[in-house]
């Protein structure tokens, strides 16, 4: 019997805007069994969207060059007629893509763009009955009453809410091959949880294939049958689930595995003084009739790290900058023991964290020259000092941004976040933008630095396991509220408010047994929403 | 649905401050600028006994926002004006009075009205149509021959002032092909026939580059959306290409479309203007640059007055029409 | 976003031979104009000496001799009815298209930037003034309110003076319109935001971070309005409200050149021409700035996933 999806030899070439190339897929081979789940596991550029893309022939009319075979449910995407083609595109395989804010057809409502769909493959249905399937397939996604939601648009749904719609649109013409393309990076984890149950709950109904594409390691552990790790748009790993994540053989896979964030991470000890640096008495923030921030209390102590968990819209981020300074609350209290230019800010982006018409060394020393206290060669001085302090080579003073990656750009915004010598850094999100690989080392560094300056540092994140490996204590947010804050040992082993317990329920974990059990454990805990 | 309504309502609110406004300003203008006020409504022929009686009817004793409390309240509900032999009653909307003919203006402007209008809207049709026709043909049908094709039209097309393309199609039609006579307008009531065709020449003039531009901006709006997200989702369900520019693309694209058609309305006004100017088309256009050099200011003032007033109703109605396309503007 | 030297720019911009051809069309007229003086007196005419032997009374005044009468006296013809040197007329009309274009373009951007500026770092209630009033400027028949704006003012007033002035005043909206949709763009940045903390005053951030990067949009808009104000010029003065005789405009000249274009094509083609030309050459020099200030902007659509790339780290 032949394969659901056989890969043999694949190569991608895009065309910049210059006259070269780029080569995003190098050599790929693999297949795919029916019924079976297979995940394509890399960090960004490794190719593995540009794979998921090509196996429904989407690159066909776009300049892209591929080379090889593509094989999916018999037919051969890559010499298949545009008729054929299009027969297989949601008739026998389906696609689910990122965002599913932008991928569904904002003018229209979702019912009858699943309506479309399902009559373009069965062209003698009735509008009735194409309508009907829509709404059947919503229903069984989970949506609450259905048939009414069907006539809603898209941007009348919640984030989670409109995932499962583009599922059901997968679903609605029953496919044999179900490719998600990171069907759960836009969406915050619990409702990333619900999405994987989902799609676990979907093929074991129907059978159907899946192809998972992602990065994050601890979606597929429990989503998947085997996974392929690639990297730079070659195979460098392939095998069980299992196997691969609880001993890889490979280098870079071992890196991987080692660099993702564990709940159960051991933290060097760390010795926090008892004086308090800042205080905080009710803060409220409000933007017109939202409010981000409702009566928030707390204190950091020098020389300890205070973690802000929440998922969107819980308010940490507007939190995270009114305790610096850029945000100034509609009430409240904001008392500090130290000058304002001792409370600093690293940020989230890497990319418009820094001024591109600016050298990196003259970023950093904009807060010197903006104080006027010390001379040019001094400045000059301390700058290279903090480049050295953050893993960079002091000669690159005069490079550009565009010059560097990601990762080394967020050593460059905590090197500016130093030179003022502040006491304090709240960190807005710092890894999230950044490879599993990278967040690891830039984590390591804010410790390390941490640690030699006698820092206190407000981490602020949604990865709950990256904020477990880094805090003392941690503050859990949602609604703008606090609903639960205590030692991080204690809030994390010990959870009491509900929705911490949700949280902490809906993280996954690289085992793929546990994964399946707390899924059942979650099952219990999560409402559908 | 609420939504909506309150964006009508907001609309409307800022569509009658900015008229307010408008009205305003123009008053001002007219009325403080240096010189006399009468002497400048009245024109330079104006004997004194006509300058005291104009004295009179603007009743410059008051204060000027009193004044200008008048002229409103003119437009609303009609102002009487003191003539050598009696008053004279201005029905509303009352623009004002012409010293020098004696008419009102807002007769006037409905006597000029119909040419231009005919003028306008023909060529609005026509380059609508030219212009957003090919922009389509040519995104569908993609090649670089298209693409600079029609970069060089455009540039050559919106680079290129309406009187020059028009005396350039009269010498070519008229001169050297001898296809066409010398336009002359002849009004639509009088003979249909002769009216399109003594048009002809003039709406082409005004359409030549206004088709070029739009054909360039339907083009690049229907790629940019033929590009997005949500397009890429139905070609991935097989949906064929046909039906994703009719049903999906074109609803993104032409919004930005309209927008443009409606800040187009005041460039129109200028292009029709120069047109009117230089076929000799007796529109409101060519009454206005005849009162200028006249100064014959109170027709200055109510013709520009209302050709404000159109662009400002147009470009309300353009802003409702794209809510209506596209319900999320409503919700921003 | 892209950093580099204004070298590279240069370089974008010699590379595209349209906009280089435009820009050498306009060099050499604004050399001319600026010479002109100097090139009638070349060639031995001026502006305003009527020749009357030089056209056919009988005929209507058509210019004798062909092409509307062109000699080695007279390089470009004469008009036809009065006989003044066409060639003299047509450069010193140069003079007050470029100057009435560049000095209106430099009142447009000067105000737009303020005003721009004004709205994106004021307050809610600055902003909304500023732009609902950038709004309604932008949606005006620019060219009817020129016309009523001109007919108000006394004569005495030098007109190419007065002509800057009105454009100007009635076309800073789209300047403004981009400047501020810029400063917004920039205000929220993260690296402002890191300015702020750093201990920058609002001045400094103005200075430091936003005003350069304004440089390119407004660059690239200023190289758009310059050919609509040429035209604007022209349309004026073709209406008989522009400059006023006996100063030689070249949409003066046309305006009586529509009763000659059957008998002397010449007296048409030859302004027309000329504008033309400028209005073009504009353009193109335009569009070539556009392009090497920002090439993303002026590219083809880009295929592929459309994802940000991330390279490993060191």
């Amino acid at each position: 019997m032949t394969s659901l999806v056989e890969v043999t030899d694949l190569t991608i070439d895009f065309s910049s805007d210059s006259s070269s190339s780029v080569r995003a897929v190098d050599g790929l081979s693999f297949t795919l069994e029916a019924g079976g789940a297979l995940g394509l596991v890399g960090e960004s550029g490794s190719g593995k969207s540009a794979t998921a893309f090509a196996l429904l022939g989407l690159h066909r009319g776009t300049g892209a060059r591929i080379g090889g075979s593509i094989r999916v449910d018999g037919t051969d995407v890559l010499t298949a007629q545009d008729a054929e083609l299009r027969r297989l595109r949601g008739g026998r395989a389906a696609m689910v893509f990122q965002d599913p804010l932008s991928s569904l057809d904002p003018y229209y409502a979702v019912g009858d763009q699943i309506a479309e769909v399902y009559r373009v493959h069965h062209p003698k249905a009735s509008r009735r009955a194409a309508r009907s399937r829509a709404a059947e397939v919503l229903d069984r996604v989970g949506i609450p009453d259905a048939r009414r939601r069907a006539r809603s648009r898209p941007h009348e749904f919640s984030g989670g809410m409109r995932q499962r719609a583009l599922i059901a649109m997968a679903l609605a013409c029953e496919p044999r091959l179900l490719i998600a393309d990171e069907p759960t990076t836009a969406l915050d984890v619990t409702v990333q949880a619900q999405i994987l149950d989902l799609l676990h709950d979907l093929r074991a109904e129907t059978g159907m294939g899946l192809l998972l594409v992602t990065h994050d390691l601890g979606v597929v552990a429990g989503s998947v049958d085997d996974v392929l790790v690639m990297k730079d748009g070659r195979a460098v790993e392939t095998g069980p689930v299992a196997d691969v994540l609880r001993s890889p053989r490979e280098p870079y896979s071992r890196a991987l595995v080692e660099a993702v964030p564990r709940l159960d991470a051991v933290r060097p000890a760390r010795d926090p003084q008892e004086d308090v640096l800042l205080e905080a008495v009710d803060l409220r923030r409000e933007f017109g009739r939202t409010t981000a921030v409702d009566g928030v209390s707390l204190i950091v102590r020098r020389g300890e790290t205070l973690g802000v968990v929440g998922e969107s819209g819980s308010g940490k981020t507007t939190l995270g900058r009114m305790l610096v300074g850029l945000i100034a609350p509609t009430s409240g209290d904001l008392r500090h023991s130290v000058p304002p230019r001792a409370l600093q800010m690293v940020f989230q982006d890497p990319v418009s964290s820094l001024n591109p018409r600016r050298s990196i060394g003259e970023s950093i020393a904009d807060p010197l020259r903006a104080a006027r206290e010390l001379d040019d060669t001094a400045i000059v001085a301390r700058v290279r000092e903090l480049l050295d302090r953050v893993g960079l080579n002091p000669d690159w003073y005069h490079r550009y941004p565009h010059e560097f990656s990601g990762g080394q750009r967020q050593r460059v915004g905590i090197a500016r976040a130093l030179a003022p010598s502040p006491a304090l850094i709240v960190c807005d999100e710092p890894v999230s933008a950044l490879d599993v690989t990278t967040q690891a080392q830039v984590v390591g560094l804010l410790g390390e630095i941490q640690r030699d300056l006698g820092l206190s540092l407000v981490f602020v994140a949604h990865d709950l396991a990256v904020v477990r490996q880094v805090s003392d204590r941690v503050l859990v947010m949602q609604d703008g509220r606090v609903v639960e804050s205590g030692p991080a040992d204690r809030v994390y082993d010990a959870p009491e408010h509900p929705y911490t317990q949700a949280l902490l329920a809906a993280v996954p974990v690289l085992d793929p047994q546990e994964s399946a059990a707390r899924r059942t454990a979650r099952r219990a805990l999560l409402p559908v929403g | 649905m609420t939504g909506l309504l309150t964006f009508l309502l907001r609309r409307a609110g800022s569509a009658v401050l900015v008229l307010l406004a408008l009205s305003a300003v123009l008053y001002a203008v007219f009325y403080i600028a240096p010189g006399d006020p009468a002497q400048l409504a009245c024109g330079p022929k104006c004997g004194a006994e006509q300058l005291a009686q104009v004295r009179q009817n603007l009743a410059l004793g008051d204060p000027v926002w009193l004044q200008y409390w008048h002229f409103l309240q003119g437009i609303v509900t009609g102002h009487d004006y003191s003539t050598g032999t009696g008053t004279e009653h201005c029905g509303a909307p009352c623009l004002g009075l012409s010293y020098q003919s004696g008419e009102q203006v807002t007769g006037i402007l409905g006597e000029k009205l119909p040419a231009t209008a005919s003028l306008a809207i023909g060529a609005m049709v026509l380059w609508l149509i030219m212009g957003v026709g090919s922009g389509l043909v040519s995104a569908v049908r993609r090649g670089r021959f298209t693409e600079r094709a029609l970069t060089g039209f455009t540039l050559v097309g919106t680079a290129t002032p309406v009187f020059i393309t028009g005396i350039l199609l009269l010498m070519l039609f008229c001169s050297v092909l001898q296809w066409l006579p010398y336009p002359s307008y002849v009004p639509f009531t009088e003979d249909p026939e002769q009216w399109a065709w003594n048009l002809v020449l003039p709406w082409f003039a005004l359409a030549f580059l206004e088709s070029a531009k739009y054909a360039r901006i339907t083009r690049s709006s229907l790629l940019e959306t033929l590009a997005e997200d949500h397009v890429r989702t139905f070609r991935a369900y097989g949906v064929g290409e046909r039906a994703i520019v009719w049903r999906h693309a074109l609803r993104g694209a032409l919004p930005p479309v309209i927008a443009l058609s409606a800040m187009d309305f005041g460039t129109m006004f200028g292009g029709a203007v120069l047109t009117e100017t230089l076929f000799g088309i007796p529109g409101i256009g060519q009454k206005l640059v005849t009162s200028v050099r006249t100064e014959d200011l109170p027709v200055v003032l109510g013709v520009t007055l209302a050709m404000g007033c159109f662009v400002v109703l147009a470009n309300a109605v353009a802003d409702v029409l794209y809510a209506l396309a596209d319900r999320r503007v409503v919700l921003t | 976003m892209s950093t580099e030297g204004r070298g590279q720019v240069w370089r974008r911009l010699r590379a595209q031979r349209a906009a280089v051809a435009g820009g050498a069309v306009i060099a050499t007229l604004v050399l001319v104009a600026v010479a002109a003086p100097l090139f009638t007196a070349i060639e031995g005419q001026n502006t305003t000496a009527y020749h009357p032997e030089l056209v056919d009374s009988a005929a209507g005044g058509v210019p004798l001799g062909s092409f509307g009468g062109i000699s080695a006296d007279h390089w470009l013809g004469v008009e036809p009815g009065t006989g003044r040197d066409l060639f003299a007329r047509l450069i010193y009309g140069a003079r007050i298209s470029l100057g009435v274009a560049i000095g209106a373009t430099v009142v447009q951007v000067l105000l737009g930037v303020v005003i721009g500026l004004a709205a994106g770092l004021g307050n809610r209630f600055l902003d909304e003034l500023l732009s609902r009033t950038t709004d309604v400027m932008l949606a005006l028949p620019s060219l009817v309110f020129a016309i009523a704006l001109l007919a108000v003012v006394p004569a005495g007033f030098p007109r190419p003076v007065l002509l800057v002035l009105v454009i100007g005043l009635l076309g800073w909206g789209g300047t403004s319109r981009i400047v501020r949709a810029q400063v917004l763009t920039l205000k929220s940045l993260d690296y402002v935001a890191a300015a702020r903390l750093g201990g920058s005053g609002t001045w400094r951030i103005a200075r430091r971070e936003l005003l350069p990067s304004l440089a390119a949009p407004v660059i690239t808009y200023a190289a758009v309005l310059l050919p609509l104000n040429i035209n604007s010029e022209a349309g004026l003065s073709f209406l008989g409200i522009g400059v006023q005789p006996p100063t030689p405009s070249w949409g003066q000249m046309l305006s009586s050149a529509t009763t000659w274009y059957e008998a002397d094509p010449a007296y048409v083609l030859l302004p027309a021409g000329f504008l033309l030309v400028t209005v073009v050459g504009f353009t193109l020099l335009g569009e070539g700035v556009r392009t090497a200030l920002d090439p993303r902007a002026a590219s083809r659509l880009r295929v592929g996933t459309g994802r940000k790339r991330e390279e490993a780290s060191v």
